[in-house]
């Protein structure tokens, strides 16, 4: 390596991002409980087995999901897709002709999904945002802050307060409402917890 | 079809893969001193080869976002440059710590992509976390492409690690059946690398974009492993290109295959231009590391342009 400084000397060290990130993975050892539940889930299997389409990278061909003429050496290289455009259809299978389809979903309810992502993470992770933020707040960056933010809302006029207080109790009582909702759907009809997200993919 | 590259593309390439031999240090240096610094204290040329292998996935960053039609602008090669630092540690993981540890890092992986979890054991392992981590808030990871790419590209090292600990089961197969695997098995871990790197680099890509990305990735694997023939053969391991009585002319066939299908998907342009470029450049030192290392020996260590 071309410095001769001594590991992390004079160079950025690592930054909130990647702390938080490690922060997170020390917490699968502290709280095993806590970390039954998934953080971040990539493998869509499950969604792209449902998905109307598939696109064979290697002969590029467009298919309609289990189409038989899909080669055997391709089905390695298969990619879901759940909606296609009319540019797209040039690379159809003669075979199975795919057509773009006005009822097939991209990505259902998106926005509530992502909803749920944000309160799921708050409500997994809140004794840690909590620590974080008294910690923060204690320290002179955050006291300054601190100091800004109510000179901020010293400043503001009536109705501006009114509106940020009324914005605020809002985002709570919307968090605490869709966690409620989540909890209800996460029961099994005799009212136990089902376990694992049960929230199922974005693009499922 | 043939691609008949000009002076200009050859000295553009030229220019880029020196530019980003120095800004792949800058990306990954500060990470390597922060979470794993004996890497460069302790093995300077698996860190040099690091750096290599990031300046090169940076060059086919840059083709691949102009072929997206985006400019490779800093936070795109910052992107392209963790990628590249994500895949050789992860290459390491499977390469060089013996069966017992690779199976088991392919273990935790699979836990990472099912769940976000990933049980750190070293510096090297922080190291890696720590780029997967930035990589994925680097762009929205959970987009139905990118997360299949991740995944395919992590089904294609599990079968490739399957192969490689099952030496009898490969053995007892037919020559040609064996080829026929070892090949798949090269074009799908390169192609769907390749669509990894294109996806967090450019928001959408055609389909077209995409087939083409996929053939430009599968053809480097196979450059990539008739450069290595030699070291993997001294490693005990199988590979197309060394199960082939006469790998160069294979290689030149697959080469011309490859570039035709490039032509034919891809629409002209500078990114398809550079791409091609790139794998021209990467085709004849590959050709000369082959010739090489029959003549020399060598080893997996060794660090090649």
């Amino acid at each position: 390596m071309s410095t001769g400084n001594e590991p992390g000397e004079g160079r950025p060290g690592p930054g909130f991002g990647d702390w938080a990130a490690l922060s997170l993975q020390r917490l699968r050892s502290h709280d095993p409980a806590r970390a039954a539940r998934p953080l971040l889930r990539i493998d869509n299997r499950a969604e792209a087995m449902s998905a109307p389409f598939q696109f064979d990278v290697v002969g590029g061909t467009l298919h309609r999901t289990g189409c038989r003429a899909i080669p055997a050496s391709a089905r390695t290289a298969l990619y879901a897709l759940w909606r296609i455009g009319p540019e797209e259809q040039q690379r159809a299978c003669p075979w199975c002709r795919p057509v773009p389809s006005e009822q097939h979903q991209d990505v259902p309810a998106e926005r509530t999904a992502l909803l749920f992502g944000l309160v799921s993470v708050i409500d997994q992770f809140a004794g840690v945002l909590k620590e974080r933020g008294r910690d923060f707040q204690r320290s002179p960056g955050g006291q300054q802050l601190s100091a800004q933010l109510d000179q901020l809302y010293r400043t503001l006029g009536q109705r501006e307060k009114a509106l940020l207080d009324t914005v605020l109790t809002t985002l709570d009582q919307l968090v605490e409402r869709l966690r409620k909702v989540d909890e209800e759907l996460g029961r099994d009809p005799d009212g136990r917890g089902k376990g694992g997200d049960g929230r199922g993919g974005a693009d499922g | 079809m043939t691609w008949t590259g000009t002076p200009a593309i050859a000295e553009r390439v030229d220019l880029l893969a020196r530019r980003y031999r120095g800004a792949a240090r800058e990306v990954l240096e500060p990470l390597v001193l922060a979470h794993h610094p004996a890497l460069g204290r302790e093995s300077p040329a698996e860190y040099r080869k690091m750096l290599e292998l990031t300046a090169k996935m940076m060059l086919v960053g840059h083709a691949c976002t102009e072929v997206g039609d985006f400019e490779f602008d800093a936070a795109r090669q910052r992107t392209a440059a963790l990628f590249g630092g994500c895949c050789f540690l992860a290459d390491s993981f499977l390469d060089d710590f013996g069966p017992a540890a690779m199976a088991d890092y392919l273990d935790r992986f699979t836990t990472l992509l099912e769940t976000g979890w990933f049980e750190i054991r070293s510096d090297r392992e922080r190291l890696f976390y720590v780029i997967v981590a930035r990589l994925f808030a680097a762009r929205d990871v959970l987009t139905p492409l990118l997360r299949q790419a991740i995944l395919q590209l992590h089904l294609a090292q599990a079968e490739d690690v399957r192969m490689r600990l099952d030496g009898a089961g490969l053995a007892a197969l037919t020559g040609g059946r064996r080829r026929a695997l070892l090949r798949q098995c090269a074009r799908d871990r390169s192609g769907h690398a390749i669509l990894v790197l294109a996806n967090f680099l450019v928001p959408r890509l055609t389909l077209d974009q995409v087939a083409g990305l996929f053939c430009a990735g599968a053809l480097v694997m196979f450059i990539d492993d008739h450069g290595d023939c030699h070291a993997d053969r001294q490693d005990g391991r199988l590979t197309y290109m060394n199960q082939i009585s006469d790998p160069e002319r294979a290689l030149r066939r697959l080469f011309a295959k490859y570039t035709s299908q490039l032509l034919a998907i891809l629409p002209a342009g500078s990114g398809r231009d550079l791409l091609l470029g790139f794998l021209t450049r990467y085709y004849r030192t590959r050709l000369a590391k082959h010739r090489q290392q029959a003549r020399m020996g060598g080893s997996a260590w060794d660090v090649h342009e």
